[in-house]
Formats: structure tokens, sequence, C-alpha cells
């Protein structure tokens, strides 16, 4: 089906594409306070986690929709079988969700998605010591420390902690935020907390830096 | 000031019983080498063997801190610096609900696990406390 707009497809498989952006559509949602069962802030791993969840087995139970404009997910709804005997002539809709930008005319969909997303990241540098890697990745990871403590502020999106393959004292973490005021709020806010926690993993590593702060050219 | 002072009293109070359980927990862990502090009104114990072994090894309940009434415990110092401020949301939660924050935290656990949600990240006084620490 073709719109004015956006075409509307069905999805029937886990396409990487398609999911990358449902994610978007389900945080902008969230973010914008739809009561859709998760809770402002949702992070992106936990936006993936449901969508690679739902697209496991679609058609059973579940039939879900797409709706693309520019090569760009901007909305989403599904269908919700009724599986028992007598209500075979039903189903209920769900999760009927339009991108921000979309339903507010914004300027740019691209500048909304960045706001979604991501659309700035922090990549940072570490060489660690030998007997503490394992306290390192505990604590520089997706779940760890400082994620934990860059949870408590609005538009942290997450962390990636990367090994290096031909250096296993070598790690990058990547972390993701909505936008550069975002990171510096957060840097203003917490800066007691962020020295606390800096000086507790103090002994973890022998080198740290920042390699710099990036926009996504993708997402900008 | 005295009203002030009479209605923290009366919060440690409130949380005591939780407090008490916290403690117990918390000497065990000094007994295995935790370090304790005290910080922001509570009392912080951390890392030693028991604090390891909950960090790494013990996978189905791997976390990085709890909190009983005014007590935290966490699995490292770095852990409780990262998770100090969600944590001290859940030390309100005591505060206000007394000797009825576990049996409603866990209510709450079941509550979500009946309706097909997640059992920690749905419950209730997680996602106030997470709202909370955003806001504070």
């Amino acid at each position: 089906m073709r719109t004015g707009m956006a075409t509307i497809r069905r999805i029937e498989s886990a396409e990487p594409g398609a999911i990358d952006g449902l994610c978007a559509l389900l945080i902008d949602a969230v973010h914008d306070g739809a009561s859709v069962g998760f809770l402002a802030p949702l992070s992106r791993e936990t936006a993936l986690r449901y969508w690679t969840q739902a697209l496991a087995s679609p058609g059973e139970g579940l039939v879900l929709w797409i709706a693309e404009s520019g090569g760009e997910v901007v909305g989403t709804v599904q269908l919700n079988l009724c599986a028992k005997d007598n209500g075979r002539h039903r189903a209920e809709l769900q999760k009927l969700l339009v991108l921000d930008t979309i339903l507010a005319g914004s300027q740019s969909l691209d500048e909304g998605r960045a706001r979604l997303m991501g659309g700035y990241v922090t990549v940072w540098e570490f060489r660690v010591h030998a007997d503490r890697r394992t306290e390192f990745e505990e604590h520089y990871g997706p779940a760890g420390a400082w994620a934990a403590l860059f949870r408590c502020a609005e538009g942290y999106l997450g962390t990636e902690l990367l090994h290096d393959r031909n250096d296993a004292l070598h790690y990058l973490t990547i972390d993701r935020w909505a936008t550069a005021d975002a990171y510096r709020s957060f840097h203003a806010r917490f800066a007691e907390q962020y020295a606390s926690l800096d000086r507790a993993c103090g002994g973890l590593t022998a080198h740290e830096a920042v390699l710099g702060e990036y926009d996504d050219p993708v997402r900008r | 000031m005295v009203v002030s002072l009479a209605h923290r009293l009366a919060a440690y109070v409130w949380a005591g019983p939780n407090t008490m359980l916290g403690l117990g927990a918390g000497l065990v862990m000094l007994a295995f080498g935790a370090a304790a502090s005290r910080i922001h009104g509570t009392l912080e114990f951390s890392g030693g063997a028991i604090g390891l072994l909950f960090a790494s090894r013990m996978q189905p309940v791997r976390f990085q801190a709890v909190t009983f009434g005014h007590v935290i415990l966490g699995t490292s110092a770095a852990a409780l610096a990262g998770a100090r401020e969600h944590e001290q949301a859940h030390v309100r939660q005591y505060e206000r609900w007394g000797p009825f924050f576990l049996p409603a935290y866990f209510a709450s656990s079941a509550w979500q696990l009946l309706t097909g949600r997640h059992v920690y990240h749905d419950n209730y006084f997680e996602r106030q406390a997470v709202e909370s620490c955003t806001r504070h």
C-alpha cells in the first residue's frame, strides 16, 4: 500500500534495517509519554530486545506492518490475533506508533532520529591492567557502573564496550547520547558522582583517553 | 529545625527493621573483607569475597547494589559509586513504606511476573526509583 507520504508493508521477518527503525520509533513514543508497556528513559538495548523477540516468530498470533518514508521507518502497527477457537474472528490492535517528527511536522526526519537514537557519541580508549580485566568489563560494559550512573541522566541511550581482537588489554567504549547538550547536562549535574566513580575505577586502567566526541553523520 | 529533626528520626525508626536486616548482611560482608563507609545518611558496605561472588559468579541473582533501609550493599566500591543515586531513591522508598516495603516490592514483582512483564525492570518500585533518579 502506498500513501501520499509513506509506503506501508507487512514485516514477516526480523529485517535488521527495519528493526533499527522500529527501535527509534518505540523510543520516540515512550519518550513522548506513550503508554505502550515501557517507561522513559527507554534504552536502545531494551527496545532492540523487544523487537527482536516480537519478530522472532511473526505470523504466530502477531501481524506487524511498518510505514516507510525515504527509506526510514516512520510508523508501525500490530495486530494481535486471538488464538482461541471462539475468537478467530477478532484481533486486538496494538502499538500504533508514529514518529514524532511526522506528527509534529518537524523540519527534518534525520534531525528527529538523531535526537532519538543518539546522534552524539563519546568514544573512550582504555588500556587495562591484565589482572583487572574482568572488573573492567563489569564496570565499563552496557550494564556496568558507568552505565548505571549515566542512566540517571536524561538523554542517555546506551554504552557499547569493544575489545581489541589483537590486543587483549585494549578496549573502547562508545557512549551514546541523544544530544551533546544531554551529555554536557549530565556532566554538570553529576560532577560529584562522576568523580567518585572515576576514583573507584582508577586502579583498573593503566591508561585512558577520550578519543573524541562524534556526531553520527547518518543521523545528524 | 526540631520538626525536621523529628521527621528524620521517625524515618530512621520507620525503616529500622529493614535497616537491621541490611546491617546483619553488612556485618557478614565485613567478616569476608568488605569495606564500610557512611555516605548521605546511609551505611554502605562494599566488596570483599561476598561482593565478588555476587558480582561475577552468581549469575541468576547478579546485581551491583541492593538497599535495606538505610544500609546499601554493593559488590564493589565502583558498583556503589555508579548505583548510589538509584539506591538512594530506594532509601527514600523505605522511609515512606517502612516495614511494608519489602512485601510490597515482592508483591509488585510477582504481579509483573503473572502479567508477563519483567520481574525487575517493570517492578513499580524500580520504575519509580529510575524516574526519581532522573528527576532528582
